[in-house]
Parts: structure tokens; C-alpha cells; sequence
């Protein structure tokens, strides 16, 4: 065990040289597009099994790259950005199971501003050990790197895996994943309620299957990533969770749990989440997809809520317009480094949020499909917020490439 | 030509001369006249034009009240006490004022901050300097009136960096 954990943090400490060598971000763009459109399948959660001992492997990358415009009352942002993720993986039959391996890689610290993508009311992680407020993190560089065995026994389908970095069972599917999400290039505002904990540094998971209903639970680092987007947080695993999904046909829903060890820098305190979600996600022309969640943060200062539902509709092979409507309960006026034995119940704001986009597959290629889309959103200010952010709005204008086989196509999971 | 006829001729042109030199200077002095005489005329103009502005711009009583002591140059407000907040920190560190005076903070940075009054957050003190409370990114606001002359630290409760704490000086 210490052997391998000095190896891990030799590892961690290796990336950080690796990652500022010049060009690494276009070796790494390069790299996967490269790979053959044949040894590709569509991304899944979990790989479509495979039948033979011979390696499957399915490559995945989802690149933004736009204008971000975010309207406030005192001074306006705005940036050139790109939000971007690339995955691959791969599996083979090993034994009576399946064995799976998988990786997800962000450029997103060099891509996004050290701050993050300016986005109003986002809260969630730290910048210069201040909690960040207004700004949407740059993702890990590392946000995956795991594996899996699987293997059918007395009528169920059995389910270990390790990663170094993964996603704990807690929650619906990030939003990077979510099919109903799939042309937003902005987190929600929800996201650090339900479905922040998928770039956890050290998950072990072990779950099985039932017909149409799975179990899982995790034990996990809690602590949220640190400012350093290209090392590995790892520590001692000391918070776990517990996920109940269920799967017929396009439906899907799940509830879990979480109890986290020290999640936060500034509020070193423990916490608690909730979360449940239903998903449908029809996979014919239409493609029509939506995601209605629900998370709650049980913390020290009080429990905060947030309601997301959000839908993605194929218009036409190449149009498709989206939305996402949130609800947030926020507690940026309190939000603050909180040092042990000093804390205070949290006043509330209860942010609204509405966007609305569309976008447009201009080129589509056997490899990739290339779009140009913009979106609007519209908040709901409570009235403790309004003296400080007025009415504020945003816009984003982007080009979205897509890997993946000509046409339009929907992520699909497996949970 | 003989020698009278010579001198006759001599004469005409001298007397010639003459005349025309009379016709001259007389031609130049018309000129000098007509031009004291516009120069004096717009001087006239401009006095009138100015006593006439100057009447206008009055507030109507000075036109008839007598000139009274002179008081010298008026002294330039003095600066309004501010603080800025920039990523460094802020700025100055130590602010002096006289009691009663409201400090305004001005957040020039990218990330919201909250002040509060006190050192830190388990230690608050002046609190009318929580009035200023959470500033977003170009935002700015003031303490209320601080009455009482004595030193008060603040503290920015968003980030607890000691560059984000400073002093205010009441004299």
C-alpha cells in the first residue's frame, strides 16, 4: 500500500513537468483524433461488452470553443474559452467477466482563465484559497483514469472498480455526459449539488445489478480538487456513498447519498448530499433527451437546495435547440473561510436561471461532426442579491466539435 | 534744348512731384485713421461685450454690491477616503480620517469580497464597517459615518489572505 502510494504521488508529482511542457495541449488533440474512426464505439459509461479477448476501444472528445459574454450591473465579462473532453477506453473479456479500462483528459487549465469561465452565481471549489463565486472551475486535467471488472454470478451482474481519479456512485450523470446536456457548454449552476464529485481522486466502488435495478456504493477521498488542475489530490479514502438506480428502456432514475469527510477548504466541517433524478433519453430521430434532477447540501451553516431540469430536441438531422432551467439555493453572501470552532448559519439566495440555445451541424465528416451554436440565459436575482448584480444576463457564441460517426448522435450510460 | 528750356522743364516735373507726394501722404493718413479708428471701435465692442457677459453670469446681486475682502484661491476639497481592493490586496493598508468621516471601498477586483469590521471573524469590531459588506467586481460602497476616534481593523470575510486586512485611523 505505501509502495503504491509513493508511486501515485511520484506519478502526481511527474504531470505537473510533463503538463507545461510546450505543445502538450496539441500532442494530446492530436493524439485522439488520430485514432482510427474503427476502433471507436459510442461512449458509453460503461463500454459495450465485448465478446472476445481481443481489446475494444472507443475514443470520445467534445470540444467548445467560443465567445462568453456575461452582462452585470457593475462591470461585464468576457473571454474567448474552450470547454473540452476527451475520453477513451477500452475493454476485453477476461475470464467469466469483462474487464474495462477508462481515461478522461480536460485541457481546460490551459484553455479556461486560472479562475475559471466567468458565469454568474457559479459557485463551487477555490481560487488563491478564496472560495470561487461568479466563475464556473477549470476542470483537472486529469478528470479520469480507473478500472473495472464486472461478472455475471447467480443471477447478477457483480461490479468492482478503482480509479485514481473517478465519479463516485452519487448522483445523475455529469452534465458533460448527460445527453440532455450535450450541446451546453456551461456547467449548471446546480452542478457542485449533484454532480460536482466525478473528478474525486481515489473511488473504489463496488455495486451489482438486478434486472432493471442496480446498487452501488463508494468509498472516497471527499476533499473537492485543489487549485493545482494538473497534479493528483490523493489522500486516504474517508467519505462513501450509496446510489439505487433503475433503468427500463429510454427511462432511467436514481437516489443516493453521500457523506463526505472535509469536503470543502474554507469550511472545514463535514457534509452530507442528497440527490435523485429521472432521465429519458429517446434514441430515435428526434433525439429528444431530459434530465430532471434534484441535490441538497446538508452543511454545517444549513442545507442548501437545487432543482435543474433541463432537454435537448433534435429539430432536424443537423438543428437542435436546448434549455436548462435551474433553481439554486446559493449562499454566496456568506461564503468565506470559515477557520475551525467559528461558523454561522448561512443567509440564502434562491437563484433562477433560464437558457435557451440552438446550434447547427455545418460540417459532418466520418469522424466528427462540427456545429455552430450560441445560447441566451436569464436569472431570477432574489432580493438580497439584487443590490449587488442588478439584472444580469449572458451569452455564448461557439463552435462545437464533436468525435463521433456522421450524424447526430446521443451519448448513451450505463449506470 | 537750350538751358532755360531745360530749367522750365525740371520745374514742372519738380512741382509735379510735389503733388503727388501731397496726394500720397494724404492717402496714407486717411488709412491710419480708418484703422485707430476699427481698432478703437472693436475695443469699444469687446469692453461692452464683457461688462455684458460678466452682468449675465452674475447671480444678479454682486452687479451692485460693493467689492468685499479678498479671500484668496479657494483650497481644493480634500480626497474622499477610499480604499480600493484590487488582486493584490488592498490599498492603502492604513487610511487616516476624521471622525465622522465615511471610507468608501472600491472592489477593482475580478472576484467578489465582504468587509467586515474586526481583525478576523471571531474578533468583530466597528461595526459600521459592515455596512460595506459584499462588493462584486466593480462595485463600491461606503461605511457609515465612524464617530469615535480610535484605530479599526477590517477584514474581508470572502478571503481571509492578510493582504485583503487593513487599518482606519479615526482622529
Amino acid at each position: 500500500m505505501r509502495r503504491s502510494s509513493r508511486a501515485a504521488l511520484s506519478f502526481a508529482e511527474r504531470v505537473p513537468a510533463f503538463a507545461r511542457a510546450p505543445g502538450c495541449c496539441a500532442i494530446a488533440l492530436i493524439v485522439v483524433a488520430a485514432i482510427p474512426l474503427s476502433l471507436q464505439a459510442q461512449h458509453e459509461h460503461q463500454p459495450a461488452p465485448p465478446t472476445t479477448t481481443d481489446w475494444q476501444w472507443n475514443v470520445d472528445a467534445n470540444v467548445f470553443f467560443g465567445y462568453n459574454y456575461q452582462y452585470r450591473k457593475f462591470r461585464d465579462f468576457s473571454a474567448w474559452e474552450s470547454q473540452n473532453w476527451l475520453m477513451a477506453g477500452g475493454a476485453r473479456r477476461t475470464g467469466s467477466g469483462i474487464f474495462a479500462a477508462s481515461s478522461m483528459l480536460s485541457l481546460e487549465p490551459w484553455t479556461l482563465k486560472d479562475i475559471g469561465s466567468s458565469q454568474a452565481f457559479q459557485t463551487g471549489e477555490t481560487f488563491r484559497r478564496a472560495p470561487l463565486i461568479d466563475y464556473q472551475h477549470p476542470h483537472d486535467f486529469i478528470m479520469g483514469l480507473g478500472a473495472t471488472y464486472q461478472v455475471p454470478w447467480r443471477q447478477l451482474t457483480w461490479r468492482l472498480s478503482g480509479s485514481i481519479v473517478g465519479s463516485p456512485a452519487f448522483g445523475p450523470e455529469v452534465f458533460m455526459h448527460r445527453p440532455s446536456a450535450a450541446d451546453n457548454p456551461q456547467a449548471p449552476l446546480a452542478h457542485h449539488y449533484m454532480d460536482s464529485m466525478h473528478v474525486t481522486p481515489g473511488v473504489v466502488t463496488a455495486g451489482a445489478t438486478a434486472g432493471e435495478w442496480t446498487l452501488a456504493s463508494s468509498w472516497f477521498r471527499g476533499r473537492e480538487p485543489d487549485e493545482n488542475r494538473t497534479d493528483l489530490d490523493l489522500g486516504p479514502l474517508d467519505s462513501y456513498s450509496v446510489r439505487l438506480g433503475w433503468t427500463r428502456g429510454a427511462w432511467s432514475a436514481q437516489a443516493s447519498g453521500a457523506s463526505l469527510t472535509k469536503p470543502e477548504l474554507v469550511t472545514p466541517y463535514d457534509a452530507k448530499k442528497l440527490s435523485a433524478s429521472v432521465t429519458y433519453v429517446q434514441a430515435d430521430a428526434r433525439r429528444i433527451a431530459w434530465t430532471a434532477a434534484f441535490g441538497q447540501n446538508r452543511e454545517i451553516h444549513g442545507n442548501l437546495e437545487a432543482y435543474l431540469l433541463e432537454g435537448h430536441m433534435n429539430l432536424t438531422l443537423r438543428d437542435a435547440v436546448y434549455a436548462r432551467a435551474e433553481s439554486v439555493a446559493k449562499d454566496i453572501l456568506d461564503a468565506g473561510f470559515h477557520p475551525p470552532g467559528v461558523f454561522h448559519r448561512h443567509r440564502q439566495s434562491q437563484v433562477g436561471a433560464l437558457t435557451v440555445g440552438y446550434i447547427r451541424d455545418m460540417w459532418a465528416t466520418p469522424q466528427a461532426l462540427i456545429g455552430v451554436g450560441g445560447d441566451v440565459t436569464g436569472y431570477l436575482v432574489p432580493d438580497n442579491l439584487r443590490d449587488a448584480y442588478g439584472s444580469p444576463a449572458s451569452f455564448h457564441v461557439f463552435v462545437r466539435y464533436r468525435r463521433g460517426p456522421a450524424g447526430r448522435t446521443i451519448v448513451t450510460h450505463v449506470h | 534744348m537750350s538751358g532755360t528750356q531745360l530749367a522750365k522743364v525740371v520745374g514742372v516735373r519738380a512741382r509735379n512731384r510735389a503733388t503727388i507726394g501731397q496726394i500720397f501722404s494724404l492717402a496714407i493718413g486717411r488709412v491710419r485713421r480708418a484703422y485707430w479708428r476699427r481698432k478703437i471701435l472693436s475695443l469699444l465692442v469687446t469692453i461692452a461685450l464683457a461688462s455684458l457677459a460678466s452682468t449675465c453670469g452674475s447671480d444678479g446681486s454682486s452687479g451692485s454690491a460693493p467689492p468685499g475682502p479678498s479671500t484668496g484661491p479657494t483650497p481644493p476639497p480634500p480626497d474622499p477616503p477610499i480604499i480600493r481592493i484590487a488582486p493584490t490586496g488592498s490599498d492603502p493598508k492604513q487610511l487616516i480620517v476624521a471622525v465622522g468621516e465615511r471610507v468608501t471601498f472600491v472592489n477593482n477586483d475580478l472576484q467578489p469580497h465582504d468587509i467586515q469590521g474586526g481583525p478576523d471573524p471571531a474578533n468583530p469590531d466597528c461595526r459600521e464597517i459592515d455596512a460595506v459588506g459584499f462588493l462584486v467586481p466593480g462595485q463600491s460602497k461606503q461605511t457609515l459615518p465612524l464617530p469615535v476616534a480610535r484605530a479599526c481593523d477590517y477584514h474581508d470575510h470572502q478571503n481571509h489572505a492578510p493582504v485583503f486586512t487593513g487599518r482606519i485611523v479615526i482622529r
